[in-house]
């Protein structure tokens, strides 16, 4: 039986390795030229016998039983018997004025940047939520940024209430001790509201994020991160929660034959990624999956749960557009341009908004809370858009 | 890197420094980045490791 992991971070290299050890035939397909995913970019050796690893190859769709991919050698399919969706997340910007401009980028692609040895600017503001805005606070400093500030828009003592899920994982208390140079540098109940040149409205928020107090800092870049977005297109009809992908205990979909691991799932951590993955791996593979990672799954989830309660994004951020900021960056939509539509649908067609090249990945989530129509997840058929040419030219037969 | 941009000729270190307010994501999500290289239209030029010598320009 072919097992077909898509993501080659830590949830797909688990779920790969783990189904090849079941005895499966695995092909482990990946958009980068080498595994790893977000969180080792690149530095994971991955050799498994087994497993038959497809570098640089973008699966942009799946359609029953196969897989439309792209890769060096053009446009083909694959079948599968079963499927692991691993494909990560990205992180979720919030607008405010400025941030269509220069000198704004996501957290997650300082991050990127910051792991080929770049970055961008002398004085840098990491903004946002969550526990991953340390990491790359602590990464652009290393590089010799000076930075300004590192700014969570969340109070610490929502985590008050979260004792179960930190008792239950306490070695991610010793993550946060390797990030201690930021610290001083970390404000919360802060965020940046507008840049306009070098010139950064950072504000105080009161508990909803509405801005309470405001002073100007002097930054070139301003690194963006308020939690993830899961990668979720290739199931556009599969049952999701706040747009990440539900799953049982044996991380199944609710799509026959397919299964789901890591950060489409929720938001929980290299480590439960890898738990995942090697649940989805064995289950995949027609195997029960061993305790440990079911255990390690089950503690896993306590601390993602916790995290997205503890940083969920609070409505006050709408506040911080005016009528004039741009809201979709593809198609240049404003906030005065949303129009007043019932449905995720009508409010494309009738506004332009996520109609452009990045489908509303970045901006749909945004426009429906700032229009209160109800999120659709994102449920687009085709992944990566394609130029047409390679659509008409894709062979028929199934290897 | 040495490359060519828009028809001049630039010194970066990774494309990033030539798409100011159009890298954004960094991880070929956004598009925000596509560009003609090489003479190959629609490519996402954040995953796209730059090389001497590359030609780069930006579609409106
Ligand atoms: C930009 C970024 C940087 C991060 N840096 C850190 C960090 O430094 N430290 C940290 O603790 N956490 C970091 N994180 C969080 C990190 O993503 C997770 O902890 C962990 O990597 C999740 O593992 P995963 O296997 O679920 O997904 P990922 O590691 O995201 O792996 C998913 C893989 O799937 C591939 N993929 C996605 N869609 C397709 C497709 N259609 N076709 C083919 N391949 C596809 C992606 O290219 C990627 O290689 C980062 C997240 C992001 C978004
Ligand atoms: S920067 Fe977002 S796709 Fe390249």
């Amino acid at each position: 039986m072919r097992v077909v992991v898509v993501g080659a971070g830590p949830a797909g290299m688990a779920a790969a390795r783990t189904a090849a050890d079941a005895g499966a035939e695995v092909v482990m397909v990946d958009s980068e030229p080498e595994a790893g995913g977000q969180y080792l970019r690149g530095r994971a050796r991955f050799e498994h016998p087994g497993v038959t690893h497809l570098k640089n190859t973008e699966v942009w769709m799946v359609e029953g039983d196969s897989l439309h991919l792209r890769g060096p050698g053009g446009a083909r399919l694959l079948r599968f018997d079963a499927l692991v969706i691993a494909t990560g997340a990205y992180d979720r910007p919030l607008p405010f004025p400025g941030w269509d401009g220069p000198g704004v980028i996501t957290a997650g692609a300082a991050q990127a940047l910051a792991k080929q040895g770049v970055t961008l600017a002398g004085r840098v503001i990491v903004t946002g939520t969550g526990p991953f805005l340390l990491p790359v606070a602590t990464a652009l400093q290393d590089l010799g940024s000076t930075l300004v500030g590192v700014y969570e828009a969340s109070s610490p003592t929502r985590w008050l209430r979260e004792a179960k899920a930190i008792t239950a994982n306490r070695h991610k208390i010793g993550e946060l001790a390797s990030y201690r140079k930021v610290l001083p540098r970390l404000e919360t109940r802060t965020a940046v509201i507008a840049k306009h040149g070098d010139r950064v409205t950072v504000a105080k928020l009161d508990s909803q994020w509405r801005p309470i107090s405001h002073r100007t800092e002097h930054a070139d870049l301003v690194c963006v991160g308020y939690g993830f977005l899961p990668r979720t297109d290739l199931l556009p009809n599969a049952s999701r929660t706040h747009d990440f992908l539900d799953v049982d205990d044996h991380q199944r979909t609710s799509v026959a034959n397919v299964y789901a691991a890591g950060e489409v799932t929720g938001i929980g951590g290299a480590d439960l990624a890898e738990a995942e993955g090697v649940v989805a791996g064995a289950a995949a593979a027609g195997r029960r999956p061993p305790a440990k990672a079911l255990e390690a799954v089950r503690r896993g989830r306590l601390f993602a749960a916790a995290l997205a309660r503890a940083h969920e994004v609070q409505p006050g951020w709408q506040t911080w557009l005016h009528p004039d900021t741009t809201v979709c960056r593809c198609e240049k939509v404003r906030l005065e341009d949303l129009t007043d539509a019932t449905s995720m649908r009508e409010l494309k067609l009738t506004s332009r908004v996520a109609l452009g090249r990045c489908q509303g990945r970045i901006c749909a989530r945004n426009a429906a809370e700032l229009t209160g129509v109800p999120f659709d997840g994102q449920r687009r058929v085709i992944a990566v858009p394609i130029p047409l040419g390679e659509l008409a030219e894709l062979p028929e037969d199934k290897s | 890197m040495k490359v060519t941009f828009n028809g001049l000729r630039r010194e970066v270190a990774h494309v990033a420094e030539l798409l100011p307010g159009r890298y954004f994501c960094g991880i070929g999500v956004c598009f925000g980045c596509v560009a003609e290289i090489n003479g190959v239209p629609e490519v996402r030029a954040c995953r796209h490791p730059l090389r001497d010598g590359d030609v780069i320009r930006t579609q409106s």
